[in-house]
């Protein structure tokens, strides 16, 4: 994986730490759905690249969440159990909006992920979709409307 | 430094540069176009990778400070709530519009007379009413006649479809008895002009790798070059040169290795959109125009105008569309013209958006609460995502002087020439309109059967529509332009982008703009023999 991560990541491995005990929080693996967690090796190392355009944001979150648990329970984030972590994940959501938003990116653009919610596991071209004509029949009403445009 | 020389120099290969390009190219003039950015490359565009998503926030995102591409320049948007959205290339913003392809009202062109607000336009619906008729017919349009919210205009191709969002949302407009009809579309619905039709990518925004969006890369420039248009790219113009007459004498530029080149024409042609073409006008110093060219009126950079957007998405229990289909669907003009009831005067177009990506859609309401994280996530997740629909309220603005475009007294692009600096006020007026936009809006989701409504208003980074900044009027004084786009100042320098628009109308602006282009290039070549007079 950290091949995948490259040198460049401005993250620190203490960061990088947090930040993948968040993402298996956020999104934990499905026995029901046969999916993996956004921890997930090949997720996780798309969340890192995709968190390197806003890492100051995202280590300022990382940073807010660190002192939060040592605020509330005296702690690292690391060293807490998973209910404390949780507890503080609720407490301060809110604050966390760049890193939910580029682990949720991650894991909705892995193949597994799109396959189980009804979308093509390929890019969108070549392929295309199939989309429905629908029903063209609706429209008589407007049609039967007389214009209201405002003559000039 | 090297020089040549040309007849017609047309700086932007956007959408009316390409065509004024390909209109004047009949005359056998030579004609050189320089464009800062690069001819795009449809393998390159996300929609062709797994990450397409990712990518349409990086290297095509429609905001030039998130992509900063070498190609691009900076925008100071600090003191605006709305952030300017383009792309620079072959193609401008036509590479990541969506192709929602309105034409203006009749009653656009006549608001003093008919709202006693801002001013009328020195054209009409009736005179561009040909230009946009061959517009539509370079670009391909898609689209249904009939629209009773429109006077009669001709279609070329078949709709796009209305799929599981356009029938959901529809059921919701006719229960209220509200207009809807299938949006013109610059997405080509069959085989057109050398193009593949739409195969539904879903990312038309991001540019279409698959060349059904007419963008005039794949549009004019194609027919305007074997027309015999030169077209030259990574030529970014520092400025328009001034001759000893006070006329336009060509413009300096830099190439693609940064080293300086001049140029010179018989006759300029700008299309730098409303934000670029003022950039480059108070670039251009001169003793003649010390305040910047063709700026006696001093409205060089004023009455900037967006279209505030509001935005407004519900989800449903049952699966849509995601982001499977054209991004274009189909608007409302309900609430276009005036009615002072309403609180404002003016009006808007509702242009129904279809889906969203998964990530997009995953990562907006985990935010928002919508989407539950930890045990429950898979559960929740699966009632929203491809169950999200909704629609944009594109708002008229109104000009006016305090918001404009002026040049940053630090920023520069990457061969150092001074960026643009917004300064933006929404106006009451508009507040108003995107309130009530939004308020319309929950009851059409809400009739047709969604929850859950989110919205907002106005869009932040929805600055596309860039206009006002060099407005047309037949008076020196209150305009930059006169009624055919040559600027009062100086005969031979006309402009031909947005930034001559004198009101923003309630649509998106391609569709006029290029009409005007092409207007402006007929009354020229009508002219050829005392163009100058």
């Amino acid at each position: 994986m950290s091949d995948l991560i490259g040198s460049s990541n401005p993250l620190s491995d203490e960061h990088k730490k947090v930040l993948r005990k968040i993402a298996g929080l956020l999104i934990p693996p499905s026995d029901e759905h046969n999916l993996p967690g956004a921890d997930d090796d090949n997720i996780f190392a798309n969340a890192l690249v995709l968190a390197q355009s806003n890492a100051t944001e995202i280590t300022r979150s990382l940073d807010a969440l660190e002192a939060r648990a040592n605020e509330r329970e005296g702690s690292s984030f690391i060293g807490l159990d998973l209910d404390a972590q949780t507890a503080v994940l609720e407490d301060i959501f809110g604050l966390l909006e760049p890193v939910v938003r580029r682990i949720t990116s991650a894991y909705y653009q892995d193949a597994r992920v799109l396959e189980s919610i009804n979308l093509k596991s390929t890019p969108p071209f070549p392929d295309g979709h199939e989309v429905e004509v629908g029903d063209w029949s609706l429209l008589d009403p407007v049609k039967a409307r007389a214009p209201f445009y405002r003559k000039v | 430094m090297t020089e040549d020389h040309v007849d017609v120099l047309i700086i932007g290969a956007g959408a009316s540069g390409a065509a004024i390009a390909w209109s004047l190219a009949e005359t056998k003039m030579r004609i050189v176009c320089l464009e800062q950015g690069d001819w795009m490359n449809p393998h390159d565009y996300p929609s062709a990778h797994m990450d397409w998503e990712s990518r349409a926030s990086g290297p095509f995102s429609f905001d030039p400070n998130v992509r900063g591409r070498t190609t691009d320049y900076p925008v100071n948007n600090a003191n605006s709530p709305i952030s300017v959205a383009n792309f620079n290339g072959v193609g401008g913003g036509t590479i990541l519009y969506a192709g929602h392809f309105p034409r203006f009202h009749p009653s656009d062109f006549r608001v003093k007379t008919l709202d006693g607000v801002a001013e009328d336009w020195p054209v009409d619906y009736e005179t561009l009413t040909p230009y946009y008729d061959q517009n539509d017919r370079m670009m391909g349009v898609s689209g249904l006649e009939g629209d009773p919210a429109y006077p009669p205009k001709p279609s070329i191709m078949p709709p796009v479809p209305l799929s599981k969002s356009g029938t959901m949302l529809a059921k919701g407009f006719n229960k209220l008895g509200w207009h809807w009809w299938p949006s013109d579309s610059a997405v080509a619905t069959q085989q057109y002009d050398g193009r593949d039709q739409c195969i539904n990518l879903g990312a038309c925004i991001t540019g279409c790798a698959q060349g059904a969006k007419a963008s005039t890369d794949i549009t004019y420039w194609p027919h305007a070059i074997r027309a015999g248009v030169e077209l030259r790219t990574r030529c970014r113009v520092r400025e328009i040169t001034v001759r000893e007459d006070g006329m336009a004498g060509g413009a300096i530029y830099y190439d693609a290795e940064g080293t300086e080149q001049q140029i010179s024409a018989e006759v300029v042609v700008v299309a730098c959109n409303g934000i670029g073409t003022p950039r480059l006008l108070l670039n251009s110093k001169s003793n003649l125009f010390p305040d910047g060219l063709v700026n006696s009126s001093g409205l060089v950079g004023k009455n900037l105008m967006f279209h505030p957007y509001s935005f407004i998405y519900g989800t449903f229990d049952t699966e849509l569309d995601g982001p499977r289909g054209p991004s274009n669907c189909i608007w409302s003009q309900e609430f276009y013209e005036t009615d002072l009831s309403r609180g404002f005067t003016r009006g808007f177009t509702y242009e129904i958006v279809r889906g969203l990506g998964p990530a997009t859609n995953a990562a907006t309401q985990m935010v928002s609460g919508q989407i539950a994280w930890g045990k429950d996530h898979h559960t929740s997740a699966r009632r929203v995502l491809n169950q999200t629909t909704g629609m944009v309220g594109i708002c008229e603005d109104l000009p006016d002087e305090r918001n404009r475009v002026t040049l940053d007294p630090e920023l520069k692009d990457p061969d150092g020439i001074p960026a643009p600096k917004l300064d933006y006020t929404l106006s009451e007026n508009s507040r108003k309109m995107l309130e009530f936009s939004i308020a319309r809006a929950t009851e059409i989701l809400e009739a047709a059967g969604g929850h859950d409504i989110e919205s907002m208003g106005p869009m932040p980074a929805g600055g596309w529509h860039l206009m006002g900044t060099a407005r047309m009027g037949t008076d020196p004084a209150t305009s930059v332009v006169n009624e055919w786009g040559r600027c009062h100042d100086v005969k031979n320098l006309f402009i031909v982008d947005g930034s001559i628009f004198v009101t923003s109308a309630g649509v998106n602006p391609t569709r006029t703009i290029q009409a005007l282009a092409l207007y402006v290039a007929d009354s020229m070549k009508q002219r050829l023999a005392n163009l100058f007079d």
